[in-house]
C-alpha cells in the first residue's frame, strides 16, 4: 500500500536548505536478528532442541551441586563399599521404576538366611517357597544351589557390608575342611577402630555389635591402646542416612562415585573445551584467513600451500603425538585441536573475504578513504557474521563428539577430571552386571548431540535462508 | 589432464615427504623412544638393528636411513617391544580390517541412495518425516554409543546375537564356518546402519534441489512423469558429488576403524594401532602414521579426478577457483 503523497511536495531540491521528507514506514520495523529469530521460531523442531539445550545447560551449572556428596574425595575405601548401587529416585521409586531395586543370583542358604534374619526383613521383593525358608537343605531342594531373586539392592549392601558378607557360609564351610586355610567369615564386615574412633560411632548409633576388644601394651611408653573390633551400619556410618533414605539419581560408579554428579561434570568440562577451543579456532583461523583473502597474492599462495599440508596431517596423530608426549592434561587436548582445527574458520574468512572485497560497497568505502583496517572491521566483517555465527552452533557438537570418542577410546586420559566418554568406557566394561553405568551417559551423549544438530540446522537456516536449499 | 596429474603427485610427493619427515621428528624427540639393550640377554638384535637404522645416529641421518630401508628391504623399522620388523606385523593386519568393513560398506550404499531418494520423492511427507529423523538420530549419536548399546540390547538383553564380539580364528574351528559367520551379523548391521545417514542426507538434499531445476520443469512439461524425470534426469545429476566421496570410501575400507575392532574384538590396524598407542611402540606408530597419510593424500587425487570423470562440465586445472 503506498501512501497518498502530496504531489506539491515532489518538486526538485533548489536550496541547500531546503529539507526533504521521509516517509516513516508504516509497518513495524524488523531487523536481521528479529527476523532470524522469527524464522528459527517457525522451526518446532529447532525450538524444541534449543530448550532442551537451555536444561541441558542449567543442570551442567548447578548439577555437580544439587547432590550434596563428599565420601568419594573423603575416603575412598568407604566409598568404594557402596559401589555399583542401582538408580532411585524419590518420587519415581513409588512408580516402580528407579526404585533402587535390582535382580541378582546368589547362593541359597545366603538368601535364606538373609530372608529369615530381623535385619534383613523387606529386602528380598521376590516370594520365596516358605518350605525352603524353613528348611533349605530338604531333599526337595538339593539340586538348587542359587536362587535368582529381586531385591532392594540399597538395604541389600548395606546389609552385606553391616551384618554378615556374601561369602560367609560359604567361608565356614571351608574353613570345616581339613587342613584348609582358616579365613574370617565375616571379611569385610569387621573393622577396627581405635578408641576415639569408636566413642564417637557409638554415641551416633553406628555400632551394630562388637566383635571383640583387643588390647596392646606399647612396651616404651607403658600405656594400653585398646582397638574394638566391631561391626558397623554401612549407610549410617559412612553417609549417615538409612538405605530407604539415600537416593543416588543415576546410582554410584564402580568406585562408588555418584554417577549423576560425574556425569554433569564431564558434560561440563567438554562443553567448556568446546567453547574454548572454537574460540580460538575462529580467532586464529578468521585473523589470517581475513588477511590472506584481503590482501592475497603472494600471501594466498604461500599461505594456500602451507594450509594443504597441515589439513593432510590426520587429526588422529596430531592427537596422538601430542598425547605420547605431555600427557592429557587439559591444555594438550585443546592444542590438538586448535593445531589443524583453525584450518575450517580459515578457509571460511579466506573465501568471504576474497568474495567481499571487490563489491562495490568496498570500492565507495576505499573511495571515501576508508583505511583498510576500517574495511575489513566495519564493512567485511559483519558481512561473515552469520556464517561464523552458525558455524558455532555446529562445530560444539562436532567437539563432543570427537572429544567423547577418543576418551572413549582412552586416547584422551584426564589425570584430573572425568569425561563422559570415559564413564561410558567404564559402563561398557561391566554393562552385564551394571547396566545404568552405561545407559546414562550413553542417553545423555545421544539427547545432547541431537539437541545441538537441531539446533545448529535451525540457527542456520535462520541466520542463512540461502543455505537452506529448496523447500 | 595428464599435466594436471602429475602436478598433483609432485605437489602430493612433497606435501607427503613434509609431513612424514615431522612426524618422525617428533616421534623420535619423544623421550622415551631410545631403545636400550637388555642387561644380560641376546642383544644381536639391538646391535644389528643400532647399525641398520642408525641408533645412535642424528634423527636426520635416521630419517634417510629409515627411507633407505623401506627402498632397500622393505623394511619400516625395528619395533623393540614386538622385537620383529613392523611392516609385516602391521600389513598382515590388513586383511582382518578390510574382512569387517567391505561389507558394510557397499551394502550402505544403495541402502544410502535409496532412502535419500524416497524422503526427496516424498518430500514433506510422512516416509520423508520417519527417515529425516532417523537420519538425524543416527548422525548425531556417536558411532561408539549406538555399538555399545545394540551390543546390550542384542547380545545381552535379547540373546539374539550369538556372541557380543566376532568369533577367532580357533572359534571357527571349533564352532563351526556357520557360528562364525554369524557372530559377525552384529557388527555388519552396526556399521552398514551409522554409515548410511550422512550419505542419505546428503542425496536428498541435493536431488531436492535438483528437482527445482529447469530442465526438469522443461522434462515435465514435454510430458514426462514426475518419477521419470527423476530417475532419468535429476538422479544422475544429484549423484555427481557424492561419486568422489564413494571412491575415498573404498580406500578407507583398508585403515579401518579403531572402535569396530575394540568393541567388536577384530584382530586388525585399528587394534594395531591402539596396541601401539598403548604399548609406546613408536617404530609401529610411525609406520600407522606414515600409512594413513599416504592414503589420506591418495583418496584426495582419487576424489578429484573422480568428479572429472563423471562430470564433464568441472575441468580440473582450468584456472583458479575464486
Amino acid at each position: 500500500m503506498i501512501p497518498e503523497v502530496d504531489k506539491k511536495k515532489l518538486v526538485l531540491v533548489h536550496n541547500k536548505t531546503d529539507k526533504i521528507d521521509e516517509v516513516e514506514l508504516k509497518t513495524k520495523k524488523i531487523g536481521y536478528y528479529k527476523d532470524s529469530w522469527i524464522r528459527f521460531k517457525k522451526n518446532k523442531a529447532s525450538l524444541t532442541a534449543f530448550i532442551i539445550i537451555c536444561i541441558i545447560m542449567l543442570f551442567i551449572i548447578i548439577g555437580p551441586y544439587l547432590k550434596n556428596y563428599k565420601l568419594y574425595t573423603e575416603n575412598k575405601t568407604e566409598a568404594a563399599r557402596i559401589a555399583n548401587l542401582p538408580p532411585k529416585i524419590p518420587g519415581l521409586e513409588k512408580l516402580g521404576i528407579f526404585n533402587g531395586y535390582k535382580t541378582i543370583e546368589r547362593d541359597k542358604i545366603f538368601l535364606v538366611h538373609l530372608a529369615n534374619s530381623e535385619e534383613g526383613k523387606g529386602i528380598i521383593k521376590t516370594k520365596i517357597d516358605e518350605e525352603m525358608l524353613k528348611n533349605p537343605n530338604a531333599d526337595k531342594f538339593k539340586n538348587i544351589s542359587s536362587l535368582t531373586v529381586k531385591v532392594d539392592y540399597y538395604k541389600y549392601i548395606d546389609y552385606i557390608k553391616s551384618y554378615i558378607p556374601e561369602d560367609y557360609f560359604g567361608t565356614i564351610n571351608s574353613n570345616k575342611k581339613q587342613g584348609a586355610q582358616q579365613r574370617d567369615p565375616y571379611g569385610t564386615v569387621r573393622r577396627s577402630l581405635i578408641q576415639e574412633e569408636f566413642e564417637e560411632n557409638l554415641k551416633k548409633g553406628n555400632i551394630v555389635d562388637i566383635l571383640k576388644i583387643n588390647k596392646t601394651l606399647d612396651s616404651t611408653t607403658g600405656k594400653t591402646s585398646i582397638t574394638y573390633e566391631v561391626r558397623m551400619h554401612q549407610f549410617k556410618a559412612s553417609l549417615n542416612t538409612s538405605p530407604e533414605d539415600t537416593y543416588f539419581w543415576f546410582g554410584t560408579t564402580a568406585a562408588g562415585q555418584d554417577l549423576f554428579t560425574e556425569l554433569w561434570k564431564g558434560a561440563r568440562i567438554s562443553l567448556l573445551m568446546a567453547v574454548l577451543v572454537i574460540l580460538i579456532n575462529t580467532t586464529i583461523g578468521l585473523t589470517i584467513g581475513a588477511i590472506v583473502g584481503y590482501y592475497g597474492n603472494l600471501l594466498d599462495l604461500l599461505f594456500g600451500r602451507l594450509v594443504e599440508i597441515i589439513s593432510s596431517i590426520p587429526f588422529l596423530s596430531v592427537l596422538t603425538l601430542l598425547t605420547l608426549r605431555f600427557g592429557s592434561p587439559i591444555w594438550v587436548i585443546i592444542l590438538a585441536f586448535t593445531a589443524t582445527g583453525w584450518i575450517g574458520s580459515y578457509g571460511t574468512g579466506r573465501v568471504q573475504f576474497y568474495r567481499f572485497k571487490n563489491r562495490e560497497y568496498v570500492l565507495a568505502a576505499r573511495t571515501l578513504g576508508a583505511s583498510d583496517k576500517r574495511i575489513m572491521f566495519k564493512h567485511i566483517f559483519p558481512n561473515t557474521l552469520g556464517y561464523i555465527v552458525t558455524g558455532y552452533a555446529l562445530a560444539i557438537p562436532a567437539f563432543v563428539f570427537t572429544e567423547a570418542t577418543y576418551s572413549f577410546l582412552n586416547i584422551i586420559q584426564y589425570s584430573d577430571a572425568t569425561s563422559v566418554g570415559f564413564l561410558i568406557q567404564q559402563g561398557q566394561s561391566n554393562m552385564v552386571q551394571t547396566p545404568h553405568l552405561l545407559l546414562f551417559p550413553a542417553i545423555y551423549i545421544a539427547i545432547l548431540m541431537i539437541s545441538f544438530n537441531l539446533f545448529g540446522n535451525g540457527l542456520r537456516d535462520a541466520f542463512n535462508p540461502s543455505l537452506r536449499g529448496a523447500e | 589432464m595428464t599435466r594436471y596429474l602429475i602436478k598433483r603427485i609432485i605437489l602430493m610427493f612433497f606435501t607427503f615427504i613434509i609431513t612424514v619427515f615431522l612426524f618422525f621428528v617428533f616421534i623420535k624427540l619423544l623421550p622415551e623412544n631410545v631403545p636400550t639393550p637388555l642387561k644380560g640377554q641376546d642383544n644381536t638384535w639391538y646391535e644389528l638393528n643400532r647399525i641398520k637404522e642408525g641408533w645412535d645416529k642424528p634423527i636426520i641421518t635416521q630419517f634417510f636411513l629409515w627411507i633407505k630401508n623401506i627402498f632397500a628391504t622393505g623394511s619400516f623399522g625395528f619395533s623393540s617391544q614386538l622385537k620383529r620388523d613392523v611392516s609385516t606385523v602391521y600389513f598382515g593386519k590388513i586383511p582382518a580390517s578390510i574382512y569387517i568393513n567391505v561389507i558394510p560398506y557397499f551394502l550402505s550404499l544403495p541402502f544410502a541412495i535409496l532412502l535419500g531418494v524416497i524422503a526427496a520423492i516424498y518430500k514433506n511427507k510422512a516416509a520423508d518425516t520417519v527417515i529425516s529423523v532417523g537420519i538425524m538420530i543416527f548422525i548425531s549419536v556417536p558411532f561408539f554409543v549406538v555399538a555399545v548399546l545394540s551390543q546390550y540390547l542384542f547380545y545381552f538383553e535379547l540373546g539374539w546375537a550369538p556372541d557380543y564380539k566376532i568369533a577367532t580364528a580357533p572359534e571357527f574351528v571349533e564352532k563351526g564356518i556357520w557360528y562364525g559367520l554369524s557372530t559377525y551379523i552384529l557388527p555388519v548391521i552396526v556399521l552398514t546402519i551409522s554409515s548410511i545417514p550422512g550419505l542419505a542426507r546428503g542425496v536428498r538434499a541435493e536431488l531436492t534441489e535438483q528437482m527445482t531445476q529447469d530442465y526438469i520443469l522443461l522434462a515435465m512439461s514435454k510430458g514426462m512423469t514426475r518419477r521419470k524425470a527423476i530417475f532419468r534426469h535429476a538422479l544422475k545429476n544429484a549423484l555427481v558429488p557424492f561419486l568422489p566421496g564413494i571412491f575415498i570410501g573404498v580406500i578407507g575400507i583398508i585403515n579401518g576403524g579403531i572402535i569396530t575392532e575394540q568393541l567388536f574384538r577384530v584382530d586388525g590396524t585399528g587394534k594395531m594401532y591402539l596396541e601401539a598407542f598403548n604399548g609406546k611402540d613408536f617404530a609401529m606408530l610411525m609406520l600407522i602414521t606414515t600409512f594413513g597419510q599416504f592414503l589420506g593424500l591418495v583418496a584426495s587425487i582419487v576424489g578429484d579426478l573422480s568428479y572429472t570423470l563423471f562430470d564433464p562440465r568441472i575441468r580440473v586445472g582450468g584456472g583458479k577457483l575464486s
